[in-house]
């Protein structure tokens, strides 16, 4: 089955009781795309994640997942991977016996499951394991399997990168892009922002239960103001740059902030007598804050 | 239904059904075995002999069956049976949602409704396991022990059926509070709550006269195998009754896990 976009959620609100948890949502994501969803705690993202593999029901809006509704139709979810942000692994099972499980529940072979545990470092002696026997580290590692294994249309993975080392999380990361690479689609949210710009084709922000930003994380970062320190050769020259906004001047030492374009500012300071320039990047880090600290930010 | 998941149920089950089923067919062999060889009850039943002559068996006063019928009624079958049932119905939903395990199951291509069809069937087949095992302990006991009195197979084993249909009651409660919860501990108490006051109420409300009637509320009002084990008789309606106590409730149970949100976990 071919579909457009494998995520489709427009206009979707979602309150439980008083509290609104989703309010108007769009998010489109697309076969081939990796899409970090970020946003703190609290601001809607498993609730979204939750209404996407069909245990919420929308309350209004429509929600549509590989060309269906989760909610309603079940056998939308045949195309699905799902890690929830703290899977529950039933504890008497041994690994592979879990994965067999929820292989059989799928209906779907687990053609993924070798090459997974290659990536994620989980041999068969772990696998003939007991699960209650595992560490957080090993049980996150499980869970990103069964969610992996049948190979799915779509991955939907809350926090996939919590608890593993290093080197998993390399095998994390290319196991995602080996996904993306194949034509499927992965939605999953982090608070781990290196790994979502390490990862991620484009970031949809999400700050009480709205979405506040979205798109590749060069334009989030374009939308921020970044710092830019002068050393003017004369100190008393005046001083009007495009897109700056003046925040401080000691003499010739003179801090301003910036937003938009780079290159008309770039332009404007060639033609500048300047002892030295520092135009401050805009991190991920710096990203996120900033559409967190308060509305005026977004 | 689904395959892989009774499997699973199944394979959940493998010691403590066993256990709780051996406990119960210890209890009805004990049961047998202790009026076998009492002394006082022999001496009882020689006197009444006595007294009435033939008179017990025609008019279905037999008291081995009585005693195998308090046995059925007693705490200890409805605690091992209500263990397996309540405790089967708590974690079909409240227990896996708060666990987290329910919400990998279902955002699979598995419908609610084969969900709870499938833990159905379990708790279905496993009620009336246990309820059997009640009753094969205690014919097994009059093998071995040959007490006065007499137990009809087929009489035993149909009220072995009857008391996997009130064990099924129960679980249905746990079922339904289990459907609107999403905590494991909350609809534990809660269930546990309703069942305690329920047996209550069946012996405390009869005892004053305007509460008599309303005793009826509750399932065990209508399990009362005394009658099918002494003479044969089969009370259709308390069967009625009791099927309408786990029907009911189920149903609702289905009902709502179908609409309501999976939240928690």
């Amino acid at each position: 089955m071919h579909v457009e976009t494998t995520i489709d959620l427009r206009g979707v609100t979602k309150r439980f009781g008083d509290h609104v948890a989703l309010e108007h949502i769009d998010l489109a994501v697309h076969p081939g795309e990796i899409r970090g969803f970020l946003g703190p705690n609290g601001a809607g993202k498993t609730t979204a994640m939750r209404i996407l593999v069909g245990l919420l029901q929308a309350d209004s809006g429509s929600v549509e997942v590989l060309g269906g509704d989760p909610w309603r139709d079940h056998r939308v979810r045949a195309g699905l991977g799902f890690l929830p942000s703290d899977p529950g692994l039933y504890g008497r099972m041994r690994g592979a016996e879990l994965l067999d499980h929820f292989a059989a529940l799928s209906k779907r072979e687990p053609v993924l499951r070798e090459r997974a545990c290659t990536l994620l470092r989980m041999d068969a002696a772990d696998l003939a394991r007991p699960v209650r026997t595992y560490s957080k580290g090993m049980r996150q590692k499980l869970g990103v399997l069964q969610a992996v294994q049948h190979d799915p249309a779509l991955l939907i993975l809350d926090e996939p990168g919590e608890g593993l080392d290093p080197l998993v999380l390399a095998g994390l990361v290319e196991l995602l892009r080996d996904r993306r690479d194949a034509g499927r689609s992965i939605l999953f949210s982090s608070h781990v922002l290196a790994e979502v710009a390490a990862l991620c084709d484009r970031v949809t922000m999400i700050r009480d239960g709205r979405i506040v930003g979205e798109g590749t994380i060069a334009e989030l970062s374009d939308q921020q103001a970044r710092t830019v320190i002068l050393e003017l050769a004369d100190a008393e020259a005046p001083l009007e740059l495009p897109g700056c906004t003046l925040v401080d001047r000691n003499g010739g030492r003179v801090t301003l902030t910036h937003h938009g374009e780079v290159r008309p500012l770039l332009t404007a300071l060639a033609a500048l007598e300047l002892r030295d320039v520092r135009i401050m990047e805009v991190s991920l880090d710096e990203v996120f804050m900033d559409f967190y600290r308060d509305e005026t930010a977004s | 239904m689904n395959g892989p998941l009774i499997l699973r149920l199944v394979r959940e089950q493998r010691v403590r059904l066993p256990l709780e089923v051996l406990l119960i067919a210890i209890w009805g062999f004990l049961l047998v075995a202790v009026f076998a060889t009492s002394e006082v009850f022999t001496k009882q039943l020689e006197a009444q002999a006595e007294q009435f002559g033939g008179l017990l068996d025609l008019v279905g006063l037999d008291p081995l069956a009585q005693w195998a019928s308090i046995g059925f009624q007693h705490p200890i079958f409805l605690l091992g049976g209500g263990l397996f049932s309540v405790g089967l119905g708590i974690r079909a939903i409240a227990g896996e949602l708060e666990a987290g395990s329910l919400a990998l199951a279902l955002s699979r291509a598995l419908p609610r409704r084969t969900w709870f069809a499938s833990h159905l069937l379990v708790l279905v087949v496993g009620c009336l396991v246990i309820a059997e095992s009640y009753a094969l302990g205690c014919l097994l006991a009059t093998v071995f022990t040959s007490p006065m009195g007499n137990l009809e197979i087929g009489s035993m084993l149909l009220a072995g059926v009857q008391g996997g249909l009130l064990l099924l009651a129960l679980g249905a409660i746990g079922f339904v509070i289990s459907a609107f919860s999403s905590e494991r501990g909350r609809a534990l108490s809660w269930s546990v709550g309703v069942i305690v006051v329920l047996y209550a109420a069946n012996f405390l409300l009869p005892l004053w006269s305007p509460t008599e009637q309303v005793a009826k509320i509750s399932p065990f009002a209508w399990f009362n195998p005394a009658p099918l084990l002494q003479n044969g008789t089969v009370a259709w309606g308390d069967w009625l009754v009791l099927a309408l106590y786990a029907a009911v409730p189920l149903s609702v149970a289905a009902w709502q896990f179908a609409r309501r949100d999976l939240a928690g976990g």
